[in-house]
């Protein structure tokens, strides 16, 4: 196991290539989008030609190194951290990786359901996160689950597991702020709420929750980070999802 | 008539009372009841179940802005819950059927309109299960669930010109007496039936037991 505040180097590199891929990606499309229309006339469609083609060759090469280094989202192995299950006692590398892999698709695909621009998630820090559950300053198992959910919210947080990419966010701090409460209460919804009862895909179920937070985001907003209102909060969404 | 059952989920051992505030379950039940009604009329219908979630969220705000504090406007409450969640179903239009049988019977409310149809059974059953629960009452459909005329004017009037005339549609077709006046809000009906059922007297003879 990995000591608290040092997650696994695999993970960190699969942080650095994610960053790596939004740059290209998102330098690509600035580009298409925006540069040839600074060029003069005559060299706009030879220029557009060209830079989509460099699209096209970014695309390629962000699809070889998804698969390559496993950083694709696959819905067959997606569910719940195993920290989420009372039974799991004992946390190894193994567990911790992929509880962290888990948690950060959790986020990613509530950012994309959401369709918020520009939020980054680290899954370096989702390891810190699960580390530190694991080296015993947690709240107890046998909490409700809501207080589950509440500490797991509040955690994400205070660890800024979710941040804007430097220097490209137009998003204004107060709405990132609430962008990031969001996600995040979503997220702690989905890894803590009641299965097995339903037939639904844990992608549905992560839409599900997404939708009854994105209902409730005002109130999630207005209670901050109080604990009581934030466990009233989540004990009425795990009700309703 | 005989409405066409659904199994409804029971994993989560809540009451229907409880589980019907549940988008997982309120979106299996909706399931089961499509593939029911397919099975007994041969009607396909593809389901979105974007708009489920989205309707079910409305429809669970409107239910928590007007839930009443009174033990005596439970029952009531019931039959209108329900019909908020006949006018979000027909508003978000969840459902659509394929084509009909070749031999449909247009003046069957089933082949008429279909989606509708589905609508109303759904809620009536959900409805049905709750009284049985908590009321220890077996609901009835009222004689209107049978007549075209009736499916006519409810289509024509929620489609065309206001689907909150749907819960005046519904309580009719539940047999409870209609109102027509601000049908979305709770506390208009007040005093003017509580809990009354129009056909309560008739159900034994004139309506099908066990719906």
């Amino acid at each position: 196991m990995q000591s608290k505040g040092h997650p696994d180097p695999g993970i960190v590199a699969k942080d650095a290539l994610r960053g790596i891929r939004y740059a290209l990606k998102r330098g690509a499309k600035m580009v298409v989008q925006n540069g040839p229309r600074q060029l003069p006339e005559q060299f706009e469609a030879a220029s557009a030609d060209f830079l989509n083609s460099a699209e096209q060759l970014t695309r390629t090469i962000d699809s070889i190194a998804t698969h390559v280094l496993g950083l694709q989202f696959d819905p067959a192995t997606f569910g719940p951290p195993s920290f989420a299950r009372s039974e799991v006692t004992q946390v190894t590398d193994a567990t911790l990786s992929r509880d962290a892999s888990q948690l950060y698709f959790a986020l990613t695909r509530t950012i994309k359901y959401m369709q918020i621009p520009d939020l980054l998630v680290s899954e370096a820090l989702c390891a810190q996160v699960i580390a530190e559950d694991a080296s015993g300053d947690w709240p107890a198992g046998d909490q409700d689950t809501a207080s589950l959910c509440c500490a797991l919210y509040k955690r994400i947080l205070a660890t800024r597991i979710l941040g804007d990419p430097p220097g490209v966010s137009s998003i204004h701090n107060a709405d990132r702020a609430q962008d990031v409460a969001t996600v995040a209460f979503a997220t702690a919804l989905w890894v803590y709420v009641e299965r097995g009862a339903f037939e639904d895909t844990e992608v549905d179920l992560l839409q599900m929750c997404a939708d009854v937070t994105q209902q409730k985001s005002a109130d999630i907003k207005a209670a901050g980070t109080a604990d009581e209102p934030i466990k009233a909060l989540f004990a009425h969404a795990l009700e309703t999802v | 008539m005989e409405l066409t059952k659904v199994e409804m989920p029971t994993g989560s051992n809540a009451p229907v009372r409880k589980s019907a505030r549940r988008l997982r379950w309120f979106k299996e039940t909706l399931h089961r009841q499509v593939d029911a009604i397919s099975a007994e009329t041969g009607i396909l219908y593809t389901v979105d179940d974007d708009e489920i979630r989205a309707l079910f969220l409305r429809w669970l705000k409107a239910f928590e802005a007007q839930k009443p504090t009174s033990d005596n406007d439970r029952l009531d409450f019931v039959n209108f819950a329900s019909g908020l969640m006949l006018r979000e179903l027909i508003t978000s239009r969840p459902a659509k059927a394929g084509p009909l049988p070749e031999a449909a019977d247009m003046s069957n409310p089933a082949f008429f309109w279909p989606e509708g149809y589905l609508y109303v059974v759904l809620c009536l059953n959900i409805r049905a299960a709750v009284f049985e629960q908590d009321f220890d009452i077996q609901k009835h459909v009222s004689p209107f669930m049978d007549e075209v005329r009736t499916w006519w004017s409810f289509k024509e009037n929620v489609m065309a010109e206001d689907p909150n005339l749907a819960i005046g549609f519904f309580d009719l077709f539940a047999g409870v007496e209609p109102t027509w006046h601000m049908p979305s809000i709770f506390s208009a009906r007040h005093g003017t039936h509580p809990a009354g059922n129009l056909f309560e007297a008739d159900t034994k003879t004139a309506l099908d037991e066990g719906n």
